[in-house]
């Protein structure tokens, strides 16, 4: 034992040394917890309920800057010569490092920027760091300090991943759809940087594989499309828009387990980049800029417009290849599909795919006195003017009858006609 | 460097069509003899021949991307499938019900109209995998000859042709986002204007004789 034992440092407090004093700085800003606000469905807007309103999302566990700053003061050697320089630094961020065969952690990495978790997934002694939430300045140091305080011989393995969570809770509704376009349209350029065997992988599906934003289509619009996301989306695609509703983060799961810092601070600046790109113009603006590329000199115009100096770090030597397929996928997400609801409450009774139940009409002598009376019955009150075959195939096979028969109360009729063992014949007035 | 357990591999595989030695495969089981040293792997061939081997770490996962597809399935005349990958959580690393599923556009046709359709399936056999590793597409104007004879057919990797319910004499172009148009040997109507560019790329990367108009 040694003689001096080192003070214990209470978890989630640091002390710094100033005039020989102890001071106490809490490591994390207390979450702002305001009075809730539910929000009715009339009250939610597209264009002005933000990501937060709607989830009612706290402010998270914020890294405290004071913490931050002391914390950096005491530990030099993580303050880099040459700090990398992002385009919006305040931005927030918790990053996510799977690392395997973890055989030395260095004390201090839980008393800065980190926390250490076990993870299912990992094999050989792996480990999952995380951080809270943290603005992009201070990721250089924190990264610095988590890797340099592992043992050499830790392992990225093909099952370790990096994952980003940005803050999206200030942006309205229709921004998040704009920077989800926006990410959706240059979602291979993104993978082809992070980690192209990611693509392949099951826990990292891509959007335009998956078709998570045809969602959007289903869903009555786009409000209830997002506040049902967890309907809609899954856990594991590279672009997860699922802890929306839990932490107000959109989580890029693209990244390949590295220890490669400056790959990492130009990912974090690139997702950022989505998030300005989406404050910067409006969706529709983007839709219409993607529904207008097909030259690789547009795809180009899009990528330089979208991360600016950035676009440098992407391999954009086949941007055709690469964006054709996603930009075809953003558009029709975007713009909701009218044809397609149409043909499906539709029944041309003269059509060709009617004509494959054409022999169904024959089937009208093999109905049962009664089941004939009702059929007449229906069809002098819903389509006099029609044969009585017709008007038997429309009433098997078009919902938009039912909905007629239903509201007229003649459910009794329509179900002793098409399930006659459940249903007993109805009494006419006439008997 | 972590060796794979004989759990691990059947979390992974087991159930799935992988490529094993350049071979189609569903794999069965992973398991390891008495003496712990060697793993063997059980699995079906296309043959249905159940062969137990020394595993030597070859399976090639199989995955593919989003696309149509031209099945051939005994008695059905319904070739035109849609191929889509799942992000949901599972975990199969190849290909399987968990991962990915088959949808057909006349499907949602038959299900508007009250009916089922027993032509047709969601689950797939070896034809389908092999049809899926190497699909062939008819040319356009053969797949819409051919449409009274099968229902639906997939004449690209992004689009289907099917029998309509709208019209007598056109039929109905599909995307892996529902109907988009209709369509018959002179004409492709766009209905939905997203489409509409992969469209004009299709018919001029197959230099077809087609006028494509848009009437969204």
């Amino acid at each position: 034992m040694p003689e001096n034992p080192a003070p214990q440092i209470p978890a989630g407090v640091f002390f710094a040394n100033t005039n020989d004093e102890f001071v106490e700085i809490p490591r994390h800003l207390p979450p702002v917890r305001k009075a809730r606000k539910e929000l009715k469905p009339g009250q939610i807007d597209l264009e002005k309920t933000t990501v937060q309103e709607l989830f009612d999302v706290h402010p998270p566990s914020k890294l405290s800057n004071e913490f931050a700053n002391k914390f950096l003061t005491q530990h030099t050697e993580l303050i880099p010569p040459y700090p990398y320089k992002f385009k919006d630094s305040q931005s927030l961020v918790g990053i996510e490092v799977e690392v395997e065969n973890v055989l030395r952690i260095d004390p201090n990495i839980t008393l800065g920027f980190w926390s250490i978790h076990e993870d299912g997934s990992l094999r050989n002694n792996g480990r999952e760091f995380k951080t809270s939430a943290m603005p992009l300045r201070y990721t250089q140091p924190a990264l610095t300090q988590l890797f340099n305080g592992l043992n050499d011989s830790v392992d990225f393995s093909s099952r370790t991943s990096i994952h980003v969570h940005l803050d999206v809770r200030q942006l309205t509704l229709s921004q998040l759809y704009g920077m989800s376009f926006t990410y959706g349209a240059v979602e291979n350029l993104l993978f082809k940087f992070a980690s192209q065997e990611r693509r392949k992988n099951i826990f990292c599906v891509p959007i335009s594989e998956s078709l998570g934003l045809a969602g959007v289509n289903k869903a009555k619009n786009m409000v209830s499309f997002l506040s049902s996301i967890e309907d809609y989306w899954s856990k594991y695609s590279a672009y997860n828009l699922l802890p929306i509703a839990n932490f107000g983060t959109v989580e890029f799961r693209q990244m390949c387990g590295t220890n490669n810092v400056t790959k990492l601070l130009i990912w974090m600046d690139m997702l950022s980049r989505l998030k300005i790109y989406a404050y910067k113009f409006h969706r529709t603006e983007i839709v219409k800029q993607i529904s207008g590329l097909n030259t690789n000199s547009q795809y180009r115009g899009f990528v330089d417009g979208v991360f600016g100096d950035l676009a440098a770090y992407l391999d954009t030597s086949n941007l055709l290849k690469d964006m054709e397929n996603t930009t075809y996928v953003i558009k029709n997400c975007a713009l909701n599909n009218v044809f397609h609801s149409r043909v499906l409450s539709t029944m041309d009774l003269e059509s060709n795919f009617n004509d494959l139940f054409k022999t169904e009409v024959s089937n009208i002598s093999k109905l049962s006195k009664t089941q004939k009376e009702c059929l007449s019955f229906l069809k002098k009150d819903i389509a006099p003017s029609m044969t009585l075959e017709k008007f038997y195939l429309l009433l098997k096979h078009d919902p938009i009858v039912y909905d007629l028969i239903v509201s007229k109360g003649f459910q009794q009729h329509y179900y002793h006609l098409l399930q006659p063992i459940a249903y007993a014949a109805p009494k006419f007035k006439d008997e | 460097m972590y060796i794979e357990t004989e759990d691990d591999l059947r979390r992974k595989y087991e159930d799935t069509f992988v490529q094993y030695k350049k071979d189609l495969i569903v794999v069965s089981n992973f398991y390891y003899h008495h003496d712990k040293k060697v793993m063997y792997i059980v699995y079906t061939d296309q043959n249905g021949t159940e062969t137990e081997c020394v595993y030597d770490d070859g399976v090639v996962p199989l995955l593919f991307d989003t696309h149509f597809f031209n099945r051939e399935i005994k008695g059905s005349n319904i070739p035109g499938t849609l191929y889509v990958r799942l992000a949901k959580k599972q975990y199969k690393r190849s290909l399987s019900i968990e991962n990915s599923k088959l949808m057909c556009p006349i499907i949602d046709l038959y299900a508007a109209s009250g009916r089922g359709c027993s032509l047709w399936r969601s689950n797939w056999n070896f034809m389908d995998v092999k049809s899926m590793l190497n699909p062939v597409y008819p040319n356009y104007f053969d797949a819409i000859k051919d449409l009274p004879k099968y229902q639906v057919l997939a004449i690209s990797p992004k689009f289907a042709v099917c029998l309509s319910n709208l019209s007598q004499q056109r039929y109905l172009l599909c995307s892996s986002f529902g109907f988009i148009g209709e369509c018959d040997l002179n004409v492709v109507t766009i209905k939905h204007e997203a489409a509409l560019q992969e469209v004009l790329d299709y018919v001029a990367h197959a230099t077809l004789p087609l006028r494509v108009e848009l009437d969204a």
